[in-house]
């Protein structure tokens, strides 16, 4: 599933949510054959879009959060959820928070 | 031929999560991909996108072809900052995709995302916008002019 939800956040800014889901075989870097990431994009004036947030899940970190995007795709930080569903929750509540 | 329509789906944020919720717990629809449609908040959220000048660009992309963004310029009569500036954001919400060219210089070649010859909405509110020459002809039994 690939999927592209634009929206104007309250902040009065476009945004762009980005969803990759899909099965996959390859279970050594995706232990749950499920090789997902969900994206926020900030999306300029001048058509420039930045990457702000990003869940995935892979090996070897498990679900877990960018959270000094756009700067350092680098920093990772494990979150405790157990499904996609509870990933896309905290995904959400997430981008609700950076586009008020 | 059958037209090709990009369609463009209004979704309030509330009911696009709670959509992506049902699918990620049925596991329904996870092997599907759907390059032809693009979700948007409201309305005027499209409408601040989609302005006259975008539609004659994407009507000339589609229609003439132009080799290069400075050419689409020259075709529009437009300046081509301002038009790099329309196509950059039209790039970004996934109308067209900018293409580097092979000529050395770094020119971009404008190309629509695919090969689409109608943009229709599910709103009543929008009307369809006709891209191609073929949809023209078409829906209205006529050229009309990019």
């Amino acid at each position: 599933m690939i999927i592209d939800y634009i929206f104007t956040g309250t902040d009065g800014i476009d945004y762009s949510v980005e969803i990759e889901v899909y099965e996959t075989q390859d279970l050594s870097m995706f232990p749950e054959g499920v090789n997902g990431t969900f994206r926020l994009l900030r999306i300029n004036p001048d058509g420039e879009r930045k990457l702000i947030y990003l869940i995935d899940n892979h090996a070897p970190y498990g679900f877990h959060e960018h959270d000094e995007l756009p700067e350092n795709h680098e920093s990772r930080v494990t979150i405790h959820v157990k499904s996609w569903q509870e990933a896309w929750e905290k995904f959400q509540a997430r981008c609700r928070e950076i586009t008020k | 031929m059958r037209l090709k329509f990009l369609n463009i789906v209004f979704k309030e944020s509330n009911e696009f999560f709670a959509d992506i919720n049902k699918v990620l717990k049925s596991g329904k629809g996870l092997n599907t991909r759907s390059e032809n449609v693009l979700i948007f908040d409201s309305v005027k959220t499209f409408n601040n996108v989609m302005t006259v000048n975008k539609i004659q660009i994407l009507r000339t992309i589609s229609q003439l072809r132009p080799e290069s963004v400075y050419q689409l310029a020259m075709t529009l009569n437009r300046v081509p900052q301002h038009v790099l500036k329309d196509c950059r954001q039209l790039e970004a919400f996934k109308f067209i995709k900018l293409e580097v060219t092979d000529s050395g210089r770094g020119s971009l070649r404008p190309i629509l995302a695919f090969d689409y010859d109608v943009i229709r909405t599910d709103s009543p509110l929008v009307s369809p916008y006709t891209i191609s020459e073929r949809s023209e002809r078409l829906l209205f039994g006529k050229r009309v002019a990019v």
